[in-house]
């Protein structure tokens, strides 16, 4: 496949876009925009529109207002209104143009008039998702947690919200339930070794805070789910450096240096951002 | 099977599609041209499925060789079934086609 | 698909059908010859130079199918826009490998779920954007 066409669809499928840098996000957008207008015949349907809803965001994020509205346009004109990435596309329309009160209002008439007796679950997932986002900087934490749990009970099979939870509570200190979290999400996907890195993270600072009869024990459990994430991706970086961190503190020479020549190999690699990154962890070892 | 041993042989749904595909095409098209040359030369009754028989097996071989750097292990579950007889009869079916074709073509 | 690839596309195509054409060509005459004469043409087969050429045409056809594939190249998803290889022409099945090519290009196969995409704060990323795009116009006038 087109490596242009296979890197815009790699970061539209991965979301990358949503937490790129300015500098990244403000160049892709410009990118994007002259690819879609090169009218590549490659491109199926699906995967034009799926491109399509990457630029609106884009759009949304560079502060093109009447472009997204444009976009916004298209998309309703030619999928109706009612459809789940249009409503969510409304609400963060009626955000930037409106106020933020707006938005929340239009979502809940929308969930209690229709989306509570619809079968549509996608529907009433993203929605809800949408509505927390905007609460999200009105509510005290508490609050706000418990309103995520609510949508968990609603939806357990939800890894995404499993993952943001962890988030929350990971930024709160409490270490048990963030891990707990990441848990359901590797029984949600098992092979997951991004999820692997983050549990052993989560461990590895909760064995910081621990006291020392814990902490060899949760250090311990920390290095084994770096260990199964490097065996499910064999140039895992954060499981590696982890791996590399945990084995010198525990005392495990063979680890450390299996982890030394595994980091090493990674800076050897043609990737920009791991080979630099491994070049310092090897300094700091 | 302990944790560890079923850790150590989980295959990539994604590569795996990958690979099938790209060996479907190379068959899809050889064994429609193949077909042809069939038709072209004329062949009846045996000859034609003998050419069928070489082509298939040699465009197998130089896939492997060239494509899998003779280690079909690595690129495919269990190569043989894979590779030669899970697209026999589809491929089979396009060569005879070609080959009927062609050749009523020229007769 | 490579140059060389699409040269011997066309030479394999020409040969075959320049072939078929000579084939035809060649049963016409063998036909006629049956109805005017007593020659024993079940004899006669298809002369020696046709059938090597479509031999030739064949095995061209297949190496030009075969080379019509490069090896897999990547784009990395974020930096500078180098072409990345692993120079292999198929994408290996084992797990560990496999993923070798999203840290290649740096791409997290399981982005859905990590970035927590639905929870996007667009008035951060915005106000973010702005300053990004100030500083730089400020950077610009500098200069």
């Amino acid at each position: 496949m087109d490596p242009v066409k296979e890197r815009f669809l790699t970061i539209e499928k991965t979301k990358y876009y949503t937490i790129a840098s300015p500098a990244e996000v403000s160049s892709l957008y410009g990118q994007l925009k002259t690819y879609l207008g090169s009218g590549d015949q490659a491109l199926t349907e699906l995967e034009y529109m799926s491109l399509m809803r990457m630029l609106f965001d884009l759009t949304v994020y560079i502060g093109k207002d009447v472009e997204a509205e444009a976009l916004y346009k298209t998309f309703a004109d030619r999928l109706g209104e009612n459809s789940p990435h249009l409503h969510v596309m409304k609400a963060t329309l009626i955000q930037i143009n409106d106020k933020d009160a707006a938005a929340e209002n239009y979502l809940t008439t929308l969930l209690k008039d229709s989306l509570e007796y619809d079968t549509d679950a996608l529907d009433y997932l993203l929605v809800s998702k949408k509505l927390l986002s905007i609460r999200r900087n009105s509510l005290t934490k508490e609050k706000f947690i418990r309103q995520v749990l609510d949508l968990v009970d609603k939806f357990p099979l939800d890894a995404e919200l499993w993952w943001f939870l962890a988030q929350e509570y990971f930024g709160l200190g409490q270490f048990e339930q963030a891990s707990y979290c990441l848990e359901e999400v590797l029984c949600i996907h098992p092979f997951n070794y991004v999820a692997f890195g983050q549990l052993g993270q989560v461990l590895y600072y909760k064995a910081l805070r621990d006291k020392k009869t814990n902490k060899t024990a949760t250090l311990e459990a920390s290095l084994n789910n770096f260990l199964r994430s490097v065996e499910l991706s064999e140039t895992f970086l954060k499981g590696w450096s982890f791996i590399a961190n945990i084995s010198k503190e525990l005392g495990k020479k063979e680890l450390l240096e299996l982890a030394k020549g595994k980091l090493m190999e990674i800076q050897k690699s043609d990737s920009q951002v791991d080979s630099a990154t491994a070049k310092l962890i090897l300094e700091k070892l | 099977m302990s944790s560890s041993e079923a850790f150590a042989d989980i295959k990539s749904p994604v590569s795996i599609e990958f690979n099938r595909k790209v060996i479907l095409r190379i068959q899809d098209i050889t064994s429609l041209v193949y077909g042809c040359g069939a038709g072209i030369l004329q062949l009846e009754s045996l000859q034609g499925f003998g050419l069928f028989a070489i082509s298939y097996i040699s465009v197998a071989f130089v896939f492997f060789a060239w494509f899998c750097h003779f280690q079909p292990g690595k690129y495919f579950q269990s190569p043989v079934q894979e590779v030669l007889i899970d697209s026999l009869f589809r491929e089979l079916a396009g060569f005879v086609m070609a080959w009927t074709f062609v050749y009523a073509l020229l007769g | 698909m490579s140059i060389i690839s699409k040269v011997l596309l066309i030479v394999a195509l020409a040969q075959l059908f320049h072939s078929g054409f000579s084939s035809y060509e060649f049963h016409q005459l063998k036909k006629q010859l049956a109805a005017g004469s007593s020659v024993a043409i079940d004899q006669i087969s298809l002369p020696k130079d046709i059938r090597l050429e479509v031999l030739s045409g064949l095995i061209l056809f297949t190496f030009s199918v075969f080379m019509s594939f490069g090896k897999l190249t990547y784009l990395p998803l974020s930096g500078k826009p180098v072409l990345l290889s692993q120079h292999e022409y198929l994408k290996e099945i084992d797990m560990n490998r496999a993923t070798m090519t999203n840290n290649l290009i740096g791409s997290d196969p399981y982005g859905e779920i990590t970035y927590t995409p639905n929870f996007v704060d667009v008035h951060a990323k915005r106000k973010e954007l702005k300053q990004w795009l100030n500083d730089r116009e400020s950077h610009d006038k500098v200069n």
